[in-house]
């Protein structure tokens, strides 16, 4: 009782702190770090909270170079983002980004931790060299051993795809990367001064098991057992779909096959979903259970209300992440396979998207 | 048997007369009157308007203990409904006055509509400009401060 609280009136930077951490953590974590910058007295009890409401999905859309946009579901609200950061992958919290001057990044969102990787140049081969051009977005990759008047070929930034991989636990962070339509893709782990090459069949960022652990001090016997498991299993190159107007577009046990990814109307979009058992494709439609696909992501999640994760559905953006070879329409949507149904975001028709993935900032 | 009343003194000096279920939601004041029965409490730091508001919540929110168990006055989708429309209609400076109340008194229901209407508030703001003047806070932080915050806030987004 020692203020009344009609002092406090238009006070509201010297909130008591248990009211205002408790106020902190009602946030979505965009709102969160606005709140943050309000006031020095905000600033510091936000250093003292459990941080922002977390584990929803988000889509985070870029419109043209350097221009990104978070996009939350539950809220239906969009935010514009200030960085010129371009966007490849993420992990949890952990984003893998690429700035202007080609530089790879991996970033938390929520605190200042970034660790810079090796300048994409320096790659430890015995095939290829890559040269930096003038201006930082331009490379040319070349043979080691080259005929005297080949020119190599030339790369962009804005040709590099790349994935992501973050074990916090065990302390983890891998990247693949490539340059799109080139046939080596870059492995880097913690840790590493350089990155070494993955021969693939080359049009995948997605290297097998037997082509991943080919590259060179890449032991069966670590984590990366896992990850190759989890992360890029064969994509069953047996199946023959008949018919262009499938595409195969996913990841671990399931393989997701989308219809229209290549036919002018995304409105007849239909999925569906194969698993991988025991070396044979099996159609398993409507069988996600309890569990939500995000394809942008490689991963599958329990399904929960609260966090509007929605239960057998496939979380879906494009088809081509990672093989440009035939570039199709974004199209964001959340695919129901129980009832056959899609739900699209149309306060997102305003947006001239370029790019966007779903991710979770946890 | 009539109800049991206990009364809440304002900081003005005014005697709200309160059936002691009401009152009890609040869980310093139900200490308050197994400790001393029968006497006025004093609230020296909740004004009238503010103690009749809290009065108000809480009288909506009474689960009624006469017979049939629990049943509260109302049922959960009307007070919800209720308790949109009451946040809805209380300014700014009332729901900071509000929200300490709640804490005060320590009505955790109360607190939690109250937080969620401030933090309904903020999300509802496009920049910490906005929420610096719709909560008429001053900015304390040097240019070079801002510029860490900023640093630290250097996620992709």
């Amino acid at each position: 009782m020692e203020t009344p609280p009609n002092c406090d009136r238009g006070r509201w930077s010297d909130l008591p702190m248990d009211l205002l951490r408790c106020l902190l953590e009602r946030l979505s974590f965009v709102d969160f770090h606005r709140a943050k910058m309000v006031c020095s007295n905000w600033y510091l009890c936000s250093k003292q909270t459990l941080g922002p409401k977390l584990g929803s999905p988000l889509l985070i859309m870029s419109e043209e170079e350097g221009s990104y946009h978070l996009y939350n579901p539950e809220e239906d609200r969009v935010y514009e983002a200030k960085s010129n950061y371009r966007f490849l992958g993420s992990s949890g919290k952990w984003f893998l980004v690429v700035d202007s001057r080609s530089d790879l990044y991996i970033i938390s969102v929520f605190s200042n931790e970034r660790i810079r990787l090796p300048p994409l140049e320096s790659v430890k081969s015995s095939l290829y060299e890559i040269k930096r051009l003038g201006g930082d977005k331009e490379f040319n990759e070349l043979f080691v051993e080259r005929e005297p008047f080949s020119s190599g070929s030339f790369v962009a930034t804005k040709d590099v795809r790349a994935v992501l991989w973050v074990d916090e636990k065990k302390g983890d962070y891998i990247v693949v990367w490539g340059f799109e339509a080139c046939p080596y893709l870059r492995f880097w782990k913690k840790g590493d001064v350089h990155y070494r090459e993955i021969p693939t069949r080359g049009d995948s960022l997605r290297p097998n098991r037997t082509e991943l652990h080919s590259a060179p001090g890449f032991s069966g016997q670590d984590s990366f057992e896992d990850v190759s498991t989890i992360y890029w299993p064969p994509l069953c190159p047996d199946v023959f779909w008949g018919t262009r107007a499938y595409k195969v577009i996913s990841y671990r046990n399931y393989i997701a096959v989308t219809t229209s990814g290549e036919s002018t109307s995304e409105r007849n979009r239909m999925f569906h979903l194969y698993k991988e058992i025991e070396n044979k494709v099996i159609k398993v439609d409507s069988d996600l259970g309890d569990e939500a696909l995000f394809l942008d992501l490689c991963i599958t999640v329990p399904a929960d209300h609260t966090l509007g994760i929605e239960p057998n559905s496939i979380y879906f953006t494009r088809d081509d992440r990672f093989c440009h070879k035939r570039v199709s329409c974004i199209d964001i949507c959340v695919y129901n396979l129980a009832t056959k149904t899609i739900k699209r975001f149309p306060s997102l028709s305003n947006f001239k998207i370029k790019d966007a993935q779903w991710f979770f900032p946890s | 048997m009539s109800k049991k009343m206990i009364v809440l003194k304002s900081s003005e000096g005014v005697s709200f007369v309160v059936e002691e279920a009401v009152a009890r939601q609040s869980k310093i004041i139900s200490f308050l009157v197994e400790e001393f029965p029968d006497r006025e409490l004093p609230l020296t730091n909740m004004t009238s308007e503010i103690l009749r508001k809290t009065i108000e919540y809480c009288k909506k929110h009474v689960v009624e203990d006469d017979g049939g168990g629990d049943s509260s006055s109302s049922s959960s989708g009307d007070l919800k409904e209720w308790d949109v429309k009451f946040v809805a209609e209380i300014d700014q400076p009332r729901l900071m006055d509000l929200l300490m109340a709640a804490n005060y008194l320590d009505i955790p229901s109360l607190l939690d509509v109250t937080c969620q209407k401030v933090a309904d508030t903020i999300a509802a703001c496009n920049d910490e400009k906005e929420i610096r003047a719709t909560f008429n806070i001053e900015n304390d932080f040097t240019e070079e401060e801002v510029e860490a915050i900023r640093m630290e806030n250097q996620y992709p987004i």
